[in-house]
């Protein structure tokens, strides 16, 4: 303990610790700016995207730090500044133990009051999903929409400019399009009946690549009007999920809830390739996270 | 001398025929799986990087109905392939296949002997020297396994960063830059190594040469994969994230970070999965590995400086041998996630430095570390899986059953402890060392 602490006290191995921040902060900025480039999108997994909050917080407070240890350094050794601070008494240290709390809590409260003034107000249309790019697709034209006209009921549309079907789809505008995907592990949409009867669109991901096609490929699904859900509403999510060959691959389903009071809710349910299964709540209990991992084997908690 | 080259000789025919009388029938139930099943899905035409791999009837064996893709550059992909469609010139067994698989990593172990002979004779000029090291390596109960039982590819990658040592000691930069990126094209690891030829170089050639090293060191293997990505048809992002996939893993095997599985058993309601992912994905803790290599390289800069203009080839090998076992050791305690088969670029340096340093000791302890983990991680009876599944399926019972589990976990743990506590002493070791 004793061998780390002067390793630490170094000034070179201050120097590289901090270079290391800077560098996974570069590293943070740069797969976030990636990410929106269509072709190179999938170098966000190395970001820190999908870090829960309250460890995106202590990041963030870790960077904050090593800045002003970084500026302290300088002062220090290019500009030969060095602060030596005078011994405190204790009264002296009590009231800066004080004022240091309050400045705390100031600031902490400043945030939750930004955060809850520029909180967008929840869209009452349901969310489906939002995916990633596919891999290895031709990119059709992308203003092309499919209409799935045997889904009465609700006017449901889909982009599927950039999916492959494994049956015949009547294509809005465009005529059948037809099967070119493969037998086993390909990426298609196609209206099932399930086993109460209903109408669901079956959606599966990630090609096998026998015919050249693998990856993840983008779709949304939203419908034009909000639906009115009581206390007595069951949602159903009829999901055919198949992980990615790197384990990287990831969705998330969000819903949004308008209550008729204007209060708004969310649930988002991520799923991820890796195995994961834990659930948390933000903004005071009105969003609900599930992320679970592993086609497989999900288990889901009750939030209390 | 005559005598002593005729047994040189027939030691390492006997480290050959050793190699080639155990690869035929064993193979490392998951990855040299994957493999059976890639070479098969690209000789038929698939991409490279597909999503899965069902089982395919008559080759390996149906263990795992589906198996995830392969996590390198198009390298090993590509052999694989070509050895399937020898196999299916000569389809008499499916053992010709394996063997086919394994031949290139067993070449890879003779040409690492052979690099590992001319460096040190090219340093010391004592041929005796030269061959002890080259057969201690070769030798190697440990470099066997990885090559032959397990059915790793890294004694390719490694010999081709050797061999960039041996042309940057002989003046030929281009050809060394080369050489690396092949080694990057198999493995990404020797990408580690590319900083410290920098330096060497910029020290040697100045920065002219710096920059085409580093342009024709990092275009090589992307040139080489963008040629049959286009000509295959693959898909660009598909062949770079395969590269990424390595980035985000949880600790485990041959580190001191296999404490968290370790403690999921022992408490799975407090370490739970969710909490160790989360631990694992924090910033400073997913890329510790990049302090680990940061470390390393400006240990290895300090140590550059001190080194004269006029410096002796023995000198720049020892300079270069200790910069990359800086590297590859920082690399192996700071990265959460170590396979045992990293230990392969820790070996051949280590043993050159050898007769240089005292530390021999610490080169056998690491490996036979290294040998016992990948025993207890995953018995050697296991790897006969090609032959009958129940050797699989006796370990999967003993892995996963209550109390051996638990055993498994602690041995496992305590194991890995002892190898970083080595590798510790090794770094220790060459600091102290002039």
């Amino acid at each position: 303990m004793k061998k780390l602490f002067s390793i630490l006290k170094n000034r070179r191995m201050q120097y590289i610790l901090i270079i290391w921040i800077l560098l996974l902060k570069a590293v943070e900025i740069t797969t976030n700016l990636l990410s929106e480039v269509e072709l190179i999108r999938f170098f966000s997994v190395l970001g820190f995207s999908d870090l829960p909050g309250t460890s995106l917080a202590v990041w963030n407070t870790l960077f904050v730090a090593t800045v002003f240890w970084l500026i302290y350094r300088l002062l220090r050794d290019v500009f030969q500044i060095s602060f030596v601070p005078k011994p405190l008494s204790k009264k002296e240290m009590l009231s800066l133990a004080i004022l240091l709390i309050w400045v705390i809590s100031v600031v902490a409260s400043s945030l939750q009051f930004a955060s809850l003034v520029t909180m967008p107000l929840a869209n009452p249309e349901l969310e489906v999903s939002r995916y990633y790019a596919p891999f290895g697709m031709e990119n059709g034209d992308s203003s092309q929409y499919v209409k799935l006209n045997n889904l009465e009921g609700n006017n449901v549309a889909l982009d599927l400019s950039k999916s492959i079907f494994a049956d015949p789809f009547s294509v809005y505008m465009s005529g059948e399009m037809s099967q070119y995907a493969t037998n086993v592990g390909t990426s298609y949409f196609t209206v099932k009946n399930s086993s109460l009867g209903q109408k669901m669109i079956e959606m599966r991901f990630c090609g096998n690549g026998s015919d050249k096609i693998g990856g993840w490929f983008a779709y949304r699904v939203a419908l034009q009007d909000p639906l009115q859900i009581n206390e007595n509403a069951t949602l159903m999510l009829l999901l055919k999920l198949t992980p990615s060959s790197d384990e990287t691959a990831w969705t998330y389903i969000k819903i949004d809830f308008l209550s008729k009071e204007g209060k708004a809710y969310a649930l988002t349910w991520k799923f991820h390739d890796v195995f994961m299964n834990y659930v948390f709540s933000s903004h005071n209990g009105t969003r609900n996270n599930y992320l679970l991992g592993r086609a497989t084997d999900w288990v889901f908690f009750n939030l209390t | 001398m005559r005598a002593y080259l005729e047994s040189y000789k027939k030691l390492i025919a006997f480290g050959l025929m050793l190699r080639f009388a155990i690869c035929f029938w064993t193979g490392h139930p998951w990855d040299f799986e994957v493999f059976i099943r890639v070479g098969y899905y690209i000789a038929h035409g698939s991409s490279l990087f597909q999503a899965a791999n069902p089982y395919v009837a008559g080759l390996g064996q149906p263990i795992f109905p589906n198996m995830s893709g392969l996590g390198y550059l198009p390298a090993w992909g590509l052999y694989t392939a070509f050895a399937y469609k020898i196999y299916q010139a000569f389809p008499a067994s499916p053992f010709i296949y394996y063997f086919l698989l394994k031949l290139l990593p067993i070449l890879g172990d003779l040409a690492l002997a052979y690099v590992i002979f001319l460096l040190t004779f090219n340093s010391t000029h004592d041929v005796q020297k030269a061959r002890r090291n080259s057969l201690i390596f070769f030798l190697c109960p440990f470099v066997i396994f990885i090559s032959s039982v397990w059915g790793m590819f890294d004694s390719i990658s490694v010999s081709f960063a050797m061999i960039s040592i041996l042309l940057t000691l002989l003046d030929k930069p281009y050809w060394s830059a080369f050489s690396l990126g092949l080694g990057i094209y198999f493995k990404v690891i020797p990408l580690l190594y590319l900083p410290v030829l920098l330096l060497f170089i910029n020290k040697k050639k100045g920065a002219g040469e710096t920059v085409l090293y580093f342009l024709v060191s990092s275009l090589t293997p992307f040139v080489f994969t963008l040629i049959p990505v286009t000509f295959f048809r693959w898909s660009i992002p598909e062949a770079a994230i395969t590269v990424l996939s390595q980035t985000e893993k949880t600790g485990d095997l041959l580190t001191y970070w296999n404490i968290s599985v370790l403690l999921r058993d022992l408490a799975p309601n407090v370490f739970s999965t969710e909490t160790l992912t989360s631990f694992f994905s924090f910033p400073i803790i997913r890329y510790f590995w990049m302090l680990g290599l940061m470390v390393a390289y400006f240990l290895y800069y300090k140590l550059q400086t001190e080194l004269p203009d006029d410096s002796t080839p023995a000198q720049n090998l020892n300079l270069l041998l200790k910069g990359f076992l800086f590297v590859t050791i920082g690399f192996l305690l700071t990265r959460t996630w170590v396979p045992e088969q990293f230990v392969i670029y820790l070996l051949p340096m280590a043993v050159m430095l050898t007769g240089v340093m005292p530390v021999q000791k610490y080169y056998e302890l690491i490996w036979i570390n290294a040998l016992i983990f990948a025993s207890v991680n995953l018995f050697p009876f296991a790897f006969a899986y090609l032959i009958n599944t129940d050797f699989w399926n006796m370990f999967n019972y003993v892995a996963n059953t209550q109390p051996s589990s638990t055993i498994r976990y602690v041995a496992r743990f305590v194991i890995a402890v002892f190898f970083d506590y080595y590798l510790l002493k090794f770094w220790f070791k060459m600091v102290k060392t002039p």
